[in-house]
């Protein structure tokens, strides 16, 4: 198996590098969801809990991936759940923006 | 008589939070050289007999001692733990009276962001603004808040990384959404 090979098919090394990659994202929303609650609680911007719930989103989006890859969760309802979930994401950020207060 | 060494924990630990008004629990751990517990048990024993009062900011709970500090205090400690409006306060102590571009210049962060904290800062009766011909200047908003008296307080209030990383969070956002209220 030549290099390229490892990253062209499903191998356990490119496996337990997708899975690694979900629990270090999920981690780091978790970080990114206290660090936001924590400027809430300092300033009571209320953009910020857009920032909160996007975060959240993100890391519930990456631990299900996560989970995806491990036990088998496919159907109909997560395949419109996830790409809606992403689609929320952006639009949090967006509001978070636009919005005045 | 010699006094047993939990009682002289106890003594430690109130003139610690005397020394050095809104401490909280690691700080006192650390400088004390105490265990957590140890720090945990006297300090609610005191605050149960009412020598210390606390408030929790964030994810820490400050220690006062009872009746030194007021509200208005407390508030301008809270400020001090925090990156941006602890800057401002400096820089209106250091300069006197700085206008609005003196603060974006010496901070070096957005317009909108220093409006929103400086506002911020207003609302928490601590600072005015003046205006003065098309300039806005700043100042303490009184003589109760010495100047002197926040420079002691400064030496032992500074913001934590993690403080830093959320006020930058705050910024981020503001700066994004060029919020100039």
């Amino acid at each position: 198996m030549n290099i390229l090979d490892i990253f062209t098919s499903e191998t356990p090394i490119i496996e337990l590098i997708e899975s690694i990659l979900y629990i270090v994202g999920t981690i780091f929303a978790g970080i990114l969801i206290a660090l936001s609650i924590s400027a809430y609680r300092n300033t009571h911007l209320q953009k910020l809990l857009y920032a909160i719930v996007a975060f959240l989103l993100f890391g519930i989006f990456l631990f299900y991936e996560f989970l995806e890859h491990s036990i088998p969760l496919d159907n109909a309802f997560t395949d419109i759940v996830i790409p809606s979930m992403g689609v929320s994401i952006l639009v949090l950020f967006f509001l978070a923006i636009v919005n005045k207060k | 008589m010699r006094k047993s060494p939990l009682n002289s924990n106890k003594e430690r630990i109130l003139r610690f939070i005397q020394n050095n008004p809104g401490c909280y629990l690691r700080q006192i751990r650390n400088e004390l050289d105490l265990s957590m517990g140890s720090v945990q048990y006297h300090s609610y024993q005191l605050q149960k007999v009412g020598k210390i009062t606390s408030t929790r900011q964030g994810l820490y709970k400050l220690h006062f001692q009872s009746g030194t500090f007021q509200d208005h205090e407390k508030t301008l400690l809270q400020v001090l733990n925090q990156e941006t409006p602890r800057e401002i306060i400096l820089l209106i102590i250091e300069q006197g009276n700085p206008t609005q571009t003196d603060v974006v210049k010496r901070l070096g962060i957005s317009a909108p962001s220093i409006n929103w904290h400086v506002r911020r800062l207003i609302d928490l009766n601590l600072i005015d603004e003046v205006r003065d011909g098309k300039y806005k200047r700043y100042k303490l908003r009184d003589d109760s808040i010495d100047s002197k008296y926040i420079e002691e307080l400064l030496k032992t209030h500074h913001p934590n990384l993690w403080n830093k990383w959320s006020n930058r969070l705050v910024e981020t956002f503001l700066s994004l959404s060029n919020e100039d209220k």
